[in-house]
This record gives C-alpha cells, sequence and structure tokens, in this order.
C-alpha cells in the first residue's frame, strides 16, 4: 500500500496546483490538502510498522521534506494567492518524494543508542519544516530574478523570518543534543558547518532587508545562494572529502 | 597552535574578556562619535561580520580545515563578530522610550553569550579519553594529542552491559562507575555524568573488555547554553512577531 501513495499523492498535488492556475481556489485547496494528509499518512504507517520514527535515512528526510514543501507551498498560496506557488512547490515536493519512491531505502531494524533522545524527531522534523518553507523563498527568489519586480520581496520576507527561526530551533536543538551526546556544543562537523553558513546566509538576507542595503536582484539572488547552502548541508556535503570525518552522514 | 591557546586560559581569559567588553563600553558611553565606535555600528560592519563568518564557514565547510577555527584569522574574525554585536546589542536593547526590545535582546545578546563561551571559553575547555575494565580505576586520561592528563578524582568501572538489536548493532549500553569511591552512577549514551562543575564523563564505546570514556572540561558550557536558550527564545519570537512592518 506504502509503495502507491507517492503516486496518489503527486497526482493530488498536480491537481491542486492545476486548479490554482485556472483559478478554482477551493479545488486546489482541497486536492493540496489531500495531497499532504497522503504523505502524512504514509509516513505514519512507516512510523507505526516498524516502531520507529522514520526520520533515520536520507530518504525518510526526503518523504519529510515533501510533506512539509507541500505544507508550505499551500501555507503561501494561501497567505499572498500566487497561484504559481502550488506548482512548483508540487515541482519541489514530487521530485523528493519520487526519489524516494524510485529508490527505496533499507533502514536497520534498530535505533542506535546516539538517536535515543527526546532531541531526535523535534530536530529533524523542525529542520525539515525551515527547509520547505526557505525551498518556498527559493522559489520566490527565482520568479523575482526573472521578473526583476521587488513586489515579491516582502513575502519572502515573512517566509525567510519564519524559516530562519524553525533553521535557529533545529541548529541549537542539535547543539543542546551534540552536547549530551558526543560532549560538545559545536566540533566543526562538515554538518554543523554548512548549517551555519546556510543560517548565516539568512541572516545576512535579513540584514539587507532591515538596513535596506541591497538591489532586488542581489537580494534575490541571495535566496538562491542561501538555498544552495542548505542543498550542501542536507545532502551535498555526502559528496565532499570531508563527510568521511562527519558523524552526521546517513 | 593548541599549545599557543592553552596559554589564554583561566583567568587571563576571563581578564581579557572584562577588558574587552569594558573597554567598548567605556567607547559606547564617552566616546560615542569616536570613527571606531561609528564603523562597528554601522551596517556595513554588521555585513562584513557575517560575511567573514559565512566566508570562514565556507572554506570549513569545502576544505574540511577543522584546525582552521584554532588560527589567529579565525579568532580575529570571531572577535571583530562580537564586537559588532555587542555595540549593536548595547546600542538596540531598548528603545528610546525605554521599552525593552526583548526579541532583539534575546537574539543579539543570546549570540554573543553562545559565541563568546566558545570563544573565551576554548582555552579552557579539554577532552581526555579513557579505556577501563570491570574493577579497573583510572586517576589520568589521555588527551586528543596523545598526552596524558590528570584526573582530580579516581574513577573505576564497577560494571557495564551491552544489548544488541535484532540486526546484531549495539542499541543500548550502559556502564556503572564509582567517583572516588562513591555510590555507583550509571553513565549511558546521551546521558552523560557530571563530575564537578563544569565536567562531565561520557560513555563514548562499549566493547567485551570494557568500556571507553571520555572526560569534556567545558567550564564555560552554562554560559553558552545560557546564549543558546537566549536564542531559541528569540527565535520563538522570530517566528510569532514575523518581519518588522
Amino acid at each position: 500500500m506504502n509503495s502507491i501513495m507517492p503516486y496518489i499523492a503527486v497526482v493530488m498535488a498536480v491537481i491542486g496546483s492545476v486548479s490554482a492556475w485556472a483559478g478554482w481556489r477551493r479545488t486546489a485547496v482541497s486536492f493540496s490538502v489531500l495531497a499532504s494528509v497522503t504523505l502524512a499518512w504514509m509516513i505514519c504507517s512507516k512510523w507505526i510498522l516498524s516502531g520507529i520514527p522514520p526520520l533515520r535515512t536520507m530518504g525518510d528526510t526526503r518523504m519529510w521534506y515533501s510533506f512539509f514543501a507541500g505544507i508550505a507551498g499551500l501555507f503561501t498560496y494561501l497567505r499572498w494567492r500566487y497561484k504559481w506557488i502550488l506548482s512548483f512547490s508540487t515541482v519541489l515536493s514530487t521530485v523528493f518524494i519520487l526519489l524516494v519512491a524510485l529508490n527505496p531505502e533499507k533502514a536497520g531494524a534498530t535505533l542506535v543508542p546516539a538517536l535515543q533522545s527526546p532531541w531526535f524527531i523535534p530536530h529533524v522534523t523542525v529542520y525539515m519544516f525551515s527547509y520547505s518553507l526557505l525551498g518556498c523563498a527559493f522559489l520566490i527568489g527565482l520568479v523575482g530574478l526573472f521578473r526583476k519586480s521587488s513586489d515579491l520581496l516582502p513575502s519572502a520576507d515573512t517566509l525567510i523570518y519564519i524559516g530562519t527561526a524553525f533553521l535557529t530551533f533545529g541548529m541549537l536543538s542539535g547543539a543542546i543534543w551534540a552536547k549530551a551526546a558526543w560532549g560538545h556544543f559545536w566540533s566543526w562537523d562538515p554538518k554543523e558547518t554548512w548549517a551555519l553558513v546556510t543560517w548565516l546566509m539568512y541572516l545576512l538576507y535579513i540584514h539587507l532587508r532591515l538596513y535596506r542595503r541591497g538591489s532586488d536582484r542581489l537580494l534575490y539572488i541571495l535566496l538562491i545562494f542561501a538555498f544552495a547552502c542548505l542543498q550542501m548541508c542536507w545532502w551535498g556535503i555526502n559528496f565532499l572529502p570531508s563527510a568521511q570525518e562527519s558523524v552526521h552522514v546517513y | 597552535m593548541e599549545q599557543f591557546w592553552s596559554f589564554f586560559s583561566f583567568p587571563l581569559n576571563m581578564l581579557l574578556a572584562a577588558i574587552w567588553a569594558g573597554g567598548w563600553w567605556m567607547m559606547w558611553r564617552n566616546h560615542r562619535d569616536s570613527a571606531a565606535v561609528r564603523f562597528m555600528l554601522s551596517p556595513s560592519a554588521t555585513v562584513s561580520a557575517i560575511c567573514m563568518l559565512a566566508g570562514a564557514g565556507l572554506w570549513i565547510g569545502f576544505t574540511g580545515d577543522r584546525l582552521f577555527v584554532q588560527s589567529v584569522f579565525f579568532a580575529v574574525v570571531l572577535l571583530y563578530s562580537q564586537t559588532v554585536v555587542f555595540l549593536v546589542t548595547l546600542r538596540g536593547w531598548r528603545r528610546p522610550d525605554g521599552v525593552i526590545r526583548w526579541r532583539f535582546l534575546l537574539i543579539h545578546a543570546g549570540f554573543l553569550l553562545a559565541s563568546g563561551a566558545g570563544f573565551w571559553g576554548s582555552p579552557d575547555s579539554s577532552e581526555m579519553r579513557v579505556k577501563l575494565g570491570p574493577g579497573e580505576t583510572a586517576h589520568e586520561a589521555y588527551r586528543l594529542d596523545g598526552g596524558t592528563g590528570i584526573l582530580s578524582y579516581e574513577l573505576e568501572l564497577k560494571d557495564f552491559s551491552m544489548k544488541s538489536g535484532t540486526d546484531g548493532k549495539p542499541v543500548h549500553y550502559e556502564a556503572s562507575v564509582s567517583v572516588d569511591g562513591g555510590a555507583p552512577v550509571q553513565i549511558l549514551v546521551n546521558h552523560p555524568y557530571n563530575v564537578k562543575f563544569g565536567e562531565d564523563v561520557y560513555l563514548t564505546g562499549v566493547s567485551e573488555s570494557g568500556c571507553v570514556f571520555q572526560i569534556v572540561r567545558e567550564p564555560w558550557r552554562y554560559f553558552a547554553l545560557a546564549g543558546i536558550l537566549m536564542l531559541i527564545a528569540g527565535a520563538f519570537m522570530l517566528f510569532i512577531k514575523g518581519p518588522r512592518k
């Protein structure tokens, strides 16, 4: 049953995004909600069947990201009524959920001791939620760069503020957990380092906006660059030689 | 380089931190119009501080050169960033009408405390490891550079156990240790034992012959934790209040 869930979710999300383009708001919202519920069902059933939170493998994080990307896209659509955002968030969500569906990963039947922490679930889910919000900000950056207009910056600001708030919690909950597990709040592990770089990029955006510095083009490019750093932090570091020393590779 | 920084251990680091903070506070109070204070409070200083920190992070991120954080260059970047945040916090923690800007204060002072504890407190931090079999005691442990360090107490492994899952991987291991012959205490992964102020004993590994313990001294960790909690509270307010209108 779980193997067809991703495809059902994708079909629903596509119907939702096409409806948004067509201006059928209720249909768009309904199908987007159904897509998210389908993914939530998939996550819950995997959790119940294994008895372990599905948060351990890259595939697991992709599944959560797809779920949250749909919700973040829906939130942005409901809040600012950009009819294009659902299509873009659907593409984002679809790419990651299809990666899960076409390349299923097998996690072990046990939860290693380091992951047996009350921080495990909030740390990973909050990170994935922030990634999805910042993914929507990235989409706004792309569209804004193409349209050459500053109209989209206020909505990007809201997404960046909320996304950065969750990113901060994710990073710092990880620091508290690291202290309990490995003895140090911060040890410049490649994952930690890229998380810091990503956080600083969004801080830079926030400060440039507060100081009213930087052209619209620069700000949109910064949104795109910050999201690229985020991708490095999430999965890109696995391709760096320094990842061999990381305790965060999964 | 580690030996060079250990020269700045307590009380010198505390003294230098007090001189640094007091000096800039005096500058802020009495010479607000000086070029140095005006520059440190400028948007250019904030943006350059963030960019320099991000640049250092990118260098470490791409090269994996963790020793870079022990370089003088990195110390200068951190000190510069801390100075900017310190002065910006002094200027902005309350509005002209006296109302405290809690979000601003929590985020900036939290960052200052957390990063300051890491920066000023690093000369006082140390990490050692020791392997013990059942009934064995230790008065010293190995530092990461291969040398030995003295423990100010006697650590004894009383007992340990390990459980494996169906796939053979360990799912649970714990050790029972005694400090200075006292009552045994349990140490598990994610549950270190606070042996004294700023010093914890961690269980890092278990084999058939015994356990590997990690002894971490970080007396400034309380400042770091306070800063982290303030930052989390500030982030929560960032979420609730959103962008400034």
